[in-house]
């Protein structure tokens, strides 16, 4: 019960991009497509997982008995940044499609603030491994879940008659905004 | 002593991270055209993003792979464009041989 409460909490109520509003720029930047989201959702699931994992394991068992809790946001930046790297070598061999898609906003992952705000989130204290773990993993679901429905209300829009002065991204802001209010709905929830 | 903490650790990640992205690098390497290689090369390599793709390696493969014109880098030097354009057509008859 109290995992399905975490899960539930971590994708809708405290929904990275739209309750916490972090990573709004690939949320805006790789929503074009539905494929490239779901692409670029995967994949910061899939950093966001490990990296907050390996920054509890590192803050805990490392930062915390050296007193050097103050190199907290190098030592997390360097676990990212190495990652991302991993994760990129991983695509461009097993999906050079995606790879492509992707383009410049793969790399960018490195600077995504969701990624980075999930691992000093989940160091606070208040977190066990296995609750940061699968925190951080149903984190990403929500970052996924989010910014795959926010491409197809895009990809519906763009055949919609919208007035010339809101085409494309003025429009986009608004639909975001209106997921917000709707996702704002689920705060009293927990 | 205590100083010294902070270095040993970081440098100590550092090492394990670049080790683990060095081995990673040589599993999991992609063959890649060859002439992307050689026009990258020819290219300033300031990554500066001027042409509008992601950097050199990107105007790289735009150039081999669609057809692109090399004069899309702004800071390369007008001898280096003839030096590339040479180039691909040198590879394109060794291709058709």
């Amino acid at each position: 019960m109290e995992v399905l409460s975490w899960i539930l909490s971590a994708i809708l109520i405290q929904n990275v991009i739209l309750s916490r509003f972090l990573g709004t720029c690939p949320f805006l930047g790789v929503s074009k497509s539905k494929d490239s989201a779901l692409g670029m959702g995967l994949a910061v699931t899939f950093v966001i997982t490990i990296s907050a994992s390996v920054s509890w394991l590192l803050y805990t068992y490392v930062l915390v008995p050296f007193e050097l809790t103050y190199m907290k946001t190098i030592v997390f930046i360097l676990v990212i940044a190495s990652l991302v790297q991993i994760i990129e070598m991983f695509i461009k061999k097993f999906s050079p499609s995606l790879y492509r898609a992707l383009g410049i906003y793969l790399p960018l992952i490195t600077t995504n603030c969701a990624v980075l705000g999930l691992s000093s989130i989940v160091i606070d204290g208040t977190y066990t491994f296995i609750h940061a773990l699968i925190y951080s993993f149903a984190s990403g679901l929500g970052f996924l879940f989010i910014i795959y429905i926010f491409s197809i209300l895009r990809q519906k829009t763009e055949g919609a008659p919208v007035p010339e002065g809101f085409k494309g991204i003025p429009i986009a802001l608004i639909t975001a905004c209106i997921m917000a209010l709707i996702i704002a709905r689920f705060a009293g929830v927990a | 002593m205590q100083f010294l903490w902070p270095i040993i650790i970081l440098a100590g990640l550092g090492i394990i991270f670049g080790a683990l992205i060095a081995v990673l690098s040589k599993v999991l390497y992609v063959q890649e055209d060859k002439r992307v290689e050689e026009v990258e090369k020819m290219l300033p390599g300031y990554n500066c993003g001027g042409c509008g793709k992601s950097g050199c390696h990107g105007l790289a493969i735009a150039i081999v792979e669609e057809g692109a014109s090399p004069d899309y880098c702004k800071p390369i030097k007008k001898e280096q464009i003839e030096v590339i354009k040479e180039y691909l057509k040198k590879a394109l008859e060794e291709n058709k041989k």
